[in-house]
């Protein structure tokens, strides 16, 4: 165990790095701003005594450390500035539209495991079937998330009927905020339902991208496996190829693929800035693209903040699954 | 050691050469198109119907012979405007991934060949840098800097040269203690001079294919951008930022919002085929 603590340590400090430097970037871009903020605080028409006050308040005079700090303080505490289009402070929006966000990249990166799973191994055959998933992995890995919900919503909205077109149904009321599991707790069979349908095309758009990458590289680790000595023999007992590919390819395959995972869950919390604004899907995407609309600027860094820190805390989890299921990380190099 | 990687470079030009390995027609297909792209999109101005702002017709008509592509809520002929708005995202991709290769050459070159803490400080720096949130860092820049094509280049840069600093160091670390390059120190060359004439050249072959295989990437990461209103400002063509204009009159002109997702999608694929191809021949 004493490999696995010390490879643990290395991820959490550098996690524990990695955070002070997002805020920092974060603080630093706020304050290289070409708009003063202390003018719009004290307003256009502010005497130059107000305006020195304003820089006060807003520590624009400060020496860099000093700000930083007292930036982090008021982090800590939970203060993100007030919003300038909705009035309100970013915090409480933040925690108003946290849960869809989370509940469209949970469905989603359910779905985007199941898609790499299937592309993945139907791509590591050879022949025909191989080279037509890869085809259509290529063709994946290349639609932009609007072109997809322009096609879904043109044949499955419009031409069928079967989904809605954008929205997220009676907004949850419930415990946790999200529509799929607090229609279940209140025992409501139609409002989950509901719920399913309108989370499914931006479910499917935002996971498409990562369900090819995932398929990617398990394909790639698959074959690879595949071509094993101890693969050739099982085979030669007669055992089929999908009865290999479960026993002894997965097992030995899955390491790649479970970082790629990772690495594409995180990634879908950007993703999900396009995909909440083409649905109308009410999470924090979509305050994102009205924040930007409105440059509403505290708006703007508290989404990029939050949607930064749970990329970084998501990347350590990964890390740490790798560790656990994978002796072999647990030497060092 | 084989012989491929004591003459590096050599082969460089023979991308239609004999073939290695899977890579197969269609690749090849697909990277002539992508340079027949990067020849004629420069003169995307003049060989366009009509420009960019420019009313040609009634708001939304349907493509049809006179516009092939229909026009958008203003009149204007969409295919010249995909046309050009293509043009605009492909100097952009081109000067992203050509800053980055820059930048992450000369980090990854001096961290490579000096070693010690000059390279623990740079390396460390580079990961600081690639475990942010790419996109996210680059969408908040664009946003305090304010929207348009040079910020975006800029705030793109400078969330993607760490990929190339990385490959670079480590290929350089390679590369140095091959024998050509202990005869060339030894014989007293300069180590500006050893890295320029003996390392870099062996370490381009890996980086120009993990650049080409950027592109399609680079090109949706810009769409999206654009279309969630970082590109550049309002009459401009870009591809996202049209797609999204039309986004709002899809079931009654979907044409306005499909045509320019439609072409980024092909040029993409293409891209993405292209840079597998690379990888095939030379990677």
């Amino acid at each position: 165990m004493t490999g696995f603590a010390r490879q643990f340590g290395i991820r959490l400090a550098s996690m524990a790095g990695v955070l002070p430097v997002l805020t920092f970037v974060v603080e630093e871009i706020q304050r290289q701003l070409p708009s003063d903020p202390a003018r719009v605080l004290a307003g256009r028409t502010a005497s130059p005594q107000a305006l020195a006050a304003a820089r006060e308040r807003l520590g624009l005079d400060e020496p860099l450390i000093t700000h930083y700090v007292g930036y982090l303080g008021r982090l800590l505490s939970g203060d993100l500035g007030t919003s300038v289009s909705t009035r309100r402070p970013v915090a409480d929006d933040i925690a108003t539209y946290l849960p869809a966000t989370l509940e469209l990249v949970l469905v989603a990166a359910l779905l985007a495991l199941v898609g790499g799973l299937l592309l993945g191994v139907v791509g590591a055959r050879d022949g025909l079937t191989g080279g037509l998933v890869r085809v259509v992995s290529v063709a994946g890995a290349s639609a932009a998330s609007f072109l997809l919900a322009i096609v879904l919503l043109l044949v499955f909205y419009r031409d069928l009927g079967w989904f809605p077109a954008g929205g997220r149904g009676d907004t949850a009321d419930g415990p946790t905020g999200m529509t799929l599991l607090d229609s279940l707790l209140h025992g409501d069979p139609g409002g989950f339902l509901d719920a399913v349908r309108h989370v499914v095309l931006p479910a499917v758009v935002l996971a498409l991208g990562p369900a090819v990458a995932i398929g990617r590289v398990l394909r790639a680790s698959l074959r690879e496996v595949m071509a094993a000595d101890f693969v050739r023999s099982a085979r030669a007992k007669g055992a089929g190829w999908w009865l290999t590919v479960w026993r002894h390819g997965l097992r030995n395959a899955a390491g790649p693929a479970l970082s790629m995972a990772g690495l594409q869950v995180s990634i879908m919390f950007g993703g999900s800035v396009v995909v909440e604004s083409l649905f109308s899907w009410p999470g924090l995407g979509r305050y994102l693209s009205t924040a930007i609309a409105a440059s509403d600027l505290a708006a703007i860094t508290g989404v990029v903040l939050v949607l930064g820190v749970a990329y970084v805390l998501l990347n350590f989890l990964v890390d740490t699954l790798q560790l656990l299921i994978d002796p072999r990380l647990r030497e060092s190099e | 050691m084989t012989v491929a990687t004591a003459t590096p470079g050599r082969r460089w030009f023979r991308l239609a050469g004999p073939r290695r390995g899977g890579a197969g027609q269609l690749e090849l297909w697909c990277l002539y198109l992508i340079v027949a792209l990067t020849v004629i999109l420069p003169f995307a101005h003049w060989l366009v119907p009509s420009g960019e702002t420019e009313i040609v017709g009634t708001p939304f008509t349907a493509p049809g012979a006179q516009h092939w592509l229909g026009t958008d809520e203003q009149g204007r002929d969409v295919l010249s405007r995909v046309i050009l708005g293509l043009a605009s995202s492909w100097w952009g991709v081109l000067g992203i991934i050509v800053c980055s290769l820059l930048i992450g050459t000369i980090i990854g070159t001096i961290a490579g060949t000096l070693g010690g803490w000059v390279d623990a400080v740079l390396m460390r720096l580079t990961d600081a840098v690639l475990a942010l949130p790419g996109p996210l860092v680059s969408l908040l820049v664009v946003a305090a800097l304010g929207p348009g094509l040079r910020n975006v280049l800029l705030a793109v840069t400078a969330t993607w040269w760490p990929w190339y600093a990385r490959i670079v160091r480590s290929e350089v670390r390679a590369v140095r203690v091959l024998p050509h390059v202990d005869a060339a120190r030894s014989a007293g060359m300069s180590p500006l001079r050893v890295a320029l004439r003996h390392v870099l050249p062996g370490v381009l072959r890996p980086i120009v294919v993990v650049a080409s295989l950027d592109v399609g990437s680079v090109l949706l990461l810009l769409a999206s951008l654009s279309f969630i209103g970082l590109g550049a400002p309002a009459p401009a063509a870009e591809i996202g930022s049209m797609s999204a204009a039309g986004f709002t009159y899809l079931f009654s002109a979907p044409w306005v919002a499909l045509a320019p997702a439609a072409v980024l999608f092909t040029v993409t694929m293409a891209a993405n085929f292209a840079g597998d191809g690379v990888q095939e021949r030379i990677g």
